[in-house]
């Protein structure tokens, strides 16, 4: 039974790492990057992460939109990547 | 051997009676499953962040990222990087607040609700099988650090840690959880920073790490200093096994679904304070590479002829500190340890209660029932535990077998929670042959991954394909079967409102 299951599988799994050693360290950095860059954007687009009223009277300030602190932990993370790649 | 001085042991015994004491104070006023399982859905919001990547890095993730980190470099930072920031990140805006609106206790509850009553119940047992198992590695890793520093016989130290993790989540349930766990890392990070700057003196700080690391460890130590590896490597830890396996799998299964992570965000007050916690939680995450994963980079510049990498971190804190201090930093290893046991303890205990005994045994047991329930399954996982914990020795690495272990199950569930929350279509039918069939894919890869990958350890493939298995069958199944009605979908899917 084992050795069927091997026999099916194991060609595409060849193919997999075939397909996978194509890519260099550089794109691989690139890809990680761009997952963290999506998500930033992706953030942006949601609305604004308003605190309401009974939880934070008086003037709304930028910070107190939580999508300012996802960003920010996203580029920290990026900066991170880009320097230990 | 140099083993822990008496003033050490005072000041380690002096913490976890300290733990006892705050558990029996704050179990005090509790009386129903609410306060038990959720705080009562008071919890502060720093407090539960703070819990989350507690509850993550336990000592396990200590020993075992710093021992991986001691054979294999920096690359182990991955699981506390991108292995965590970006899945933070969706569950914190996406996933965090739906739950919490939807005023669930338990991951299978919901997914219970979205599809059916089977796939609760087989998502609930897998999830407190995986956790009882934990616990017992939890156990097992303290009791060998404990006899290697303190000389205490390994049996003794496992009924010790679990007598002190028993007590305190017995008595104190989540709210208690949460408040020990803000105190062990405040200690934790304190420990480790001790540790990782003795060592960079006595190693000659950074400059003479890298230096030494390049003179003893030759070209096999080529990459040991990089976060991004290429797939020729035999290490577990290739750019494609991080981002696919980890990044878009094990990761947001993790931080999406695992009951003792998500179940204190479900204590939180509102949902903005649920959303502040993640969030919280992610930037203490960029921290955390630096505490666990430098002192095994720095550990192997030290002490090169380590026997199990796994032995580095016991190693440094032995030899690096004085008394006094070994105590304090051995505290914080203790921390660790109890911070990740506990919550697995507790969800344990909260998904035998919500989705096996509720459902199955007493369908209208009341909130103060469920509380004593609760309580006694806690008790009973704890002396499960106790018994499992010596089973741990036969695996080559703890990391490595927790990693395993949460490979089997995270992907399918992953998978069904995705759908669950984005797709509409998918139904109960789906579900349940995608959870099925994703097990069945995810063991089967286990047993014949010598044959079939190129690496040793190849967890985080596994977890790729068991989740792209149980996503395809899930979608197929469910097209060819009969829709859930519109109605019974609302406040369940993301595009729905309740």
């Amino acid at each position: 039974m084992k050795e069927i299951i091997i026999s099916l599988l194991k060609p595409f799994a060849d193919f997999c790492f075939r397909c996978v050693n194509l890519v260099s360290t550089d794109v691989a950095l690139f890809l990680y990057i761009s997952v963290l860059v999506a998500i930033a954007v992706w953030v942006l687009t949601l609305r604004q992460e308003k605190p309401q009223r009974n939880q934070r009277p008086g003037k709304f300030l930028f910070v107190h939109d939580l999508r300012v602190w996802a960003i920010l932990i996203l580029f920290v993370q990026a900066v991170i990547y880009i320097i230990f790649s | 051997m140099q083993r822990l001085a008496a003033i050490d042991i005072s000041i380690v015994l002096l913490y976890l009676i300290g733990l006892l004491i705050a558990g029996y104070l704050l179990g005090k006023k509790q009386k129903t499953n609410k306060d038990y399982f959720l705080g009562g859905r008071k919890l502060k919001w720093p407090m539960v962040g703070i819990s989350m990547v507690m509850s993550d890095i336990g000592a396990l993730e200590i020993v075992g990222i710093a021992g991986l980190a001691y054979t294999s470099g920096l690359s182990m930072a991955n699981y506390d990087w991108i292995g965590c920031i970006p899945a933070m990140i969706v569950a914190a805006f996406v996933f965090i607040p739906f739950y919490w609106k939807s005023g669930v206790f338990t991951i299978p509850e919901y997914l219970g609700r979205r599809y059916n009553q089977t796939v609760r119940s087989l998502v609930a047992l897998f999830w407190g099988l995986f956790m009882i198992a934990n616990l017992g590695i939890f156990l097992w890793t303290s009791a060998k650090t404990l006899n290697i520093l303190v000389g205490w016989p390994i049996y003794a130290s496992i009924l010790a840690t679990a007598f002190v993790i028993g007590f305190y989540t017995f008595a104190g349930g989540l709210r208690a959880v949460v408040f020990t766990d803000t105190i062990q890392y405040f200690i934790l990070v304190l420990g480790s920073v001790i540790i990782i700057i003795l060592a960079f003196i006595k190693v000659g700080g950074i400059s003479g790490m890298v230096s030494t690391v390049e003179e003893i460890g030759g070209p096999s130590r080529r990459d040991f200093f990089h976060l991004v590896l290429s797939t020729e490597t035999t290490h577990p830890l290739s750019w494609s096994a991080v981002l696919f396996g980890l990044a878009f799998v094990l990761s947001p299964a993790y931080w999406i679904g695992n009951q003792a992570i998500v179940q204190r965000n479900l204590g939180t007050a509102s949902e903005r304070d649920a959303k502040k916690s993640v969030l919280f939680g992610a930037f203490l995450k960029l921290s955390i590479p630096f505490l666990i994963v430098i002192p095994g980079l720095v550990g192997f510049a030290l002490f090169p002829n380590l026997e199990k990498g796994d032995d580095v971190y016991p190693t440094m804190l032995r030899e690096l500190l004085p008394p006094g201090l070994a105590g304090l930093v051995f505290a914080g290893f203790l921390a660790a340890l109890m911070s990740s046991a506990d919550s697995y303890l507790n969800s344990a205990s909260t998904l035998w209660t919500m989705d096996i005994y509720k459902k199955y045994i007493k369908p209208d047991a009341g909130s103060e029932h469920l509380f004593k329930v609760g309580k006694s399954l806690t008790l009973l996982f704890i002396i499960m535990a106790v018994f499992l914990a010596p089973m741990t020795d036969r695996f080559p690495g703890v990391f490595s077998l927790f990693i395993t272990l949460l490979s089997i199950i995270q992907g399918p569930i992953f998978a069904l929670l995705l759908l669950g929350m984005l797709w509409k279509r998918a139904n109960g039918q789906g579900a349940a042959a995608g959870l099925i069939f994703g097990v069945t894919t995810s063991s089967t890869l286990f047993w014949i991954k010598d044959s079939i990958f190129k690496i040793e350890d190849p967890a985080l493939y596994i977890a790729w394909w068991s989740f792209t298995t149980a996503l395809l069958t899930t979608i197929i199944i469910s097209l060819l079967t009969r829709p859930k009605p519109a109605e019974s979908l609302k406040g369940l899917v993301y595009t729905t409102k309740a």
